[in-house]
């Protein structure tokens, strides 16, 4: 092969490349979408797109629909659904409207097609009706405390009934008696002042049943009494590692979240403050402003420990605070 | 109860028989006469009881960190012996209330020694958990703050219930017992004498076993006998379901209500026996627990040795037959590794051989029933102790499987609890009628007046069925 071939081919291959890669941008490739810019939460949303190629249609190209997600604190788009262009270059596509009081991002794109993606948006209307996130756990009706009450109150009582009766063995029989002790009818008595004492006692306890777990309740009950032996070599220091944030940073933000975290504020109201298993939803109490947020923390709500000082300084009160408006504002 | 009438009309119906006075002098000799080897006893269990105590306080300085327990395993000898008590508990109920309930005539000379056992049994299965505790001082918390949305909860309602109950079930039916113990020890002379007579006095509530007297203590027997059997099956059942309401390989069962209530009816009969077997031997009883008692009993045993067979087949058949990963290894340490030779001395020596013993002609004698029951409880605890332990020890996250050994501490608690439940009987048996003299004369009564005019027939001579 000559040298003139040679570059004649290379001519010939960087000329092919460019028509290759300029080409489609010079042709006049368009790509249209309709679809409602509202929908009711579960409702089927139609995206209806056409694929033009200088006015004309294309056949026999994927059109990918796309939705904007975030898990686990990732986001991207991810594929909802896909079809393939008719002889008339039209698109069906359609996708379930989910989240409530949200709007839907979506994108739509050709594949192995030279035309720009298309992002547009559909934003939820109406109430907002669980479909897809049912409560957590099944409320049977009448299983719960008060049978648990009723059936321990019975039985208690039929208990209390066995024992009233020796009141009687013991009053009876007295006209036929020649000394019997007067003592006789002490313990009749001392039985059953004592089983209805222990029968109040449990009813009580599952009356007062309270909103969060044992011993964190009443005064002072944070500053935990030290073990005798374990307090010298371990101190308590209230509840959580907080070790991990003796130093503080100076950054409210991070001290704050490290705080909410490390101190077990969290495992109580949620990673995200707005209610746990345990604790309520503190956003209303946070954008009360600090004072209230203070007296709330010291006092100890519904159940609430009462965390004084020693548990929670006010600096790190402060820090707290400043991170749960950052949670709240979201 | 009209049968109790018989009794109150005894001396209208016939002269006290030289028979009743031999009944009630061999119910009250423990209560008079005291031997050198008793005091032994008594100060043997005594020391090996206080040394628990001494152990505890190391624990109550130190915490838990003396004990084998640590963040993977965390219960161990201390529970295994809860849920053992617990299940020994169970004697009293199903002997005394079932028995009663079906009017089984043959129970009477061992009705109060079951029921005790249930008491003593209830009340060291209760100091377990306070045991188990870091903080025991923290138990009223259970009290103040306590939910009943935890199964922790419903234990606490269901054991005070029935430690409640059981007590009230004791004393009920000794109540016409304490009266003859106040009666017959008035008489003594001697300052013990007057401190056992008040004692008695103030026990017996005035019972002079008049109609009004028959009639209530009936009537409050009739409803505590029935009652009891509910409230002793709830017991055990939530005490499986602390195990059962976990996510955990071998634990996580539907069977566990049910298959704890049988392994407790099973290893409280077999305590039951024996100490059925020493008292009878120390006080000479055999006039009244007679062989027949012991062959019922070992009936007992047997059936439930095969209860808990098939136990054991429904529930590792079908977690076996789809073994899921932690069932794998759960199956593995419990079947070919650590924990085999407890599993299989379990199923063999403690199901299979007892039930072998009492099925065998030649092997149902008191003594034989009496190894048997002996198996039966080793087993049963160490059925107890393998649930707890190799449950626990299934990894659900990726780490090294833990080891669990008990330390000097456990053990001497342990050693300290089973001491203080024999201690425990051996000065009820000194305080306490230990028979119901009124329920065995009432029997007797009973077989007198039909065509038999021996007391009990031996055992070979009646056919197994619950008589009466």
């Amino acid at each position: 092969m000559t040298r003139l071939n040679r570059i004649g081919i290379a001519l010939a291959a960087v000329v092919g490349l460019l028509v290759l890669t300029a080409g489609p941008a010079l042709a006049d490739n368009s790509m249209s979408v309709a679809a409602p810019g509202e929908a009711g939460i579960g409702d089927i949303v139609p995206v209806l797109v056409s694929v033009t190629e200088d006015g004309s249609p294309v056949t026999g190209v994927v059109v990918v629909l796309r939705r904007n997600a975030t898990f686990a604190g990732v986001s991207g788009y991810v594929e909802i659904a896909r079809a393939t262009t008719s002889d008339e270059g039209a698109a069906d596509l359609s996708y379930v409207q989910r989240g409530a009081a949200q709007t839907s991002e979506l994108r739509v794109e050709v594949l192995d097609f030279d035309v720009a993606q298309l992002d547009f948006a559909v934003t939820s209307v109406g109430e907002a009706e669980q479909i897809f996130e049912p409560e957590v756990g099944l409320n049977l009706p009448g299983l719960g405390g008060w049978m648990l009450i009723a059936l321990i109150g019975g039985l208690w009582t039929i208990i209390l009934s066995t024992v009233l009766r020796l009141i009687v063995v013991s009053t009876d029989g007295d006209e036929s008696s020649t000394g019997v002790p007067p003592r006789r009818r002490l313990l009749p008595f001392v039985l059953s002042g004592m089983v209805g004492l222990i029968a109040i006692v449990l009813v009580t306890v599952l009356v007062r049943n309270p909103a969060t777990h044992a011993n964190l309740d009443g005064p002072g009950e944070s500053d935990r009494v030290p073990h005798s032996h374990l307090a010298e070599i371990t101190p308590f220091n209230g509840p959580g590692l907080d070790e991990a944030y003796v130093e503080l940073t100076g950054d409210a933000l991070v001290d704050g979240a490290r705080a909410f975290f490390g101190l077990g504020c969290a495992s109580c109201h949620g990673l995200d403050a707005e209610s746990g298993v345990v604790g309520g939803d503190i956003d209303s109490v946070v954008r009360d402003g600090f004072d209230e947020f203070l007296s709330a923390v010291r006092k100890g709500p519904e159940g609430m420990p009462k965390y004084t000082a020693d548990a929670f300084s006010e600096e790190e009160l402060i820090a707290i605070h400043t991170y749960l408006a950052t949670v709240d504002g979201e | 109860m009209d049968s109790m009438t018989h009794w109150h009309e005894r001396s209208e119906v016939e002269a006290p028989t030289s028979w009743r006075e031999r009944l009630e002098d061999r119910t009250l000799e423990p209560v008079r006469t005291t031997s050198t080897g008793y005091k032994v006893l008594i100060s043997v269990l005594f020391v090996i009881a206080a040394w628990g105590v001494y152990a505890w306080m190391f624990q109550l300085r130190d915490g838990l960190y003396v004990t084998g327990m640590r963040d993977r395993i965390s219960w161990g000898l201390y529970i295994s012996t809860f849920v053992f008590f617990i299940g020994i508990s169970h004697a009293g109920t199903l002997i005394s209330a079932i028995l009663r309930v079906s009017h089984a005539g043959w129970r009477a000379p061992i009705t109060r020694i079951a029921e005790f056992i249930t008491v003593v049994a209830l009340v060291g299965g209760a100091s377990f958990i306070i045991i188990d505790m870091g903080r025991p001082e923290r138990l009223l918390n259970v009290f103040l703050f306590g939910r009943w949305q935890s199964p922790i909860m419903w234990d606490v309602l269901a054991i005070t219930t029935y430690i409640m109950s059981s007590v009230i079930y004791l004393y009920l039916p000794m109540i016409p017992d304490l009266a003859l113990f106040r009666d017959r020890l008035a008489e003594a002379p001697g300052q013990l004498n007057a401190l056992r007579h008040r004692l008695y006095s103030t026990l017996a509530v005035g019972w002079r076993g008049s109609p009004g007297q028959h009639r209530a203590l009936g009537k409050s027997i009739g409803v505590m006998m029935v009652l009891i059997i509910p409230i002793a099956v709830s017991v055990h059942t939530v005490v499986s379901w602390i195990f059962a309401m976990t996510l955990r390989p071998g634990w996580n069962s539907s069977v566990f209500g049910i298959f704890f209530v049988a392994g407790a009816i099973f290893s409280g009969v077999a305590t039951l026996v024996i100490i059925l077997v020493i008292l009878r031997k120390v006080y000479h009883l055999e006039e009244y627990i007679t062989e027949k008692h012991f062959v019922y009993l070992g009936y007992f045993i047997a059936s439930f040795a095969l209860i808990m067979i098939y136990f054991n087949v429904t529930e590792y058949l079908t977690t076996g037959f789809k073994l899921e990963e932690g069932e794998e290894f759960l199956f593995r340490q419990l079947f070919i590794e650590e924990f085999a030779w407890m599993y299989w001395f379990y199923l063999i020596g403690g199901l299979i051989i007892p039930g072998l013993i009492i099925l065998y002609k030649r092997t149902r004698t008191v003594y034989g029933i009496f190894v048997a029951a002996i198996l039966v409880d080793l087993a049963m605890y160490v059925e107890r102790y393998f649930i707890v332990v190799t449950g626990l020890r299934v990894p659900l996250l990726s780490y090294e499987p833990a080891s669990y050994n008990p330390t000097w501490v456990e053990w001497s608690i342990l050693a300290s609890g089973v001491a203080g439940f024999a201690l425990l009987i051996a000065l009820f048996i000194k305080v306490f009628p230990i028979m119901a003299v009124w329920e065995i004369a009432e029997e007797h009564e009973a077989r007198q007046f039909a065509t038999d005019p021996q007391a009990l027939p031996a055992a070979r001579s009646v056919p197994p069925e619950v008589s009466q």
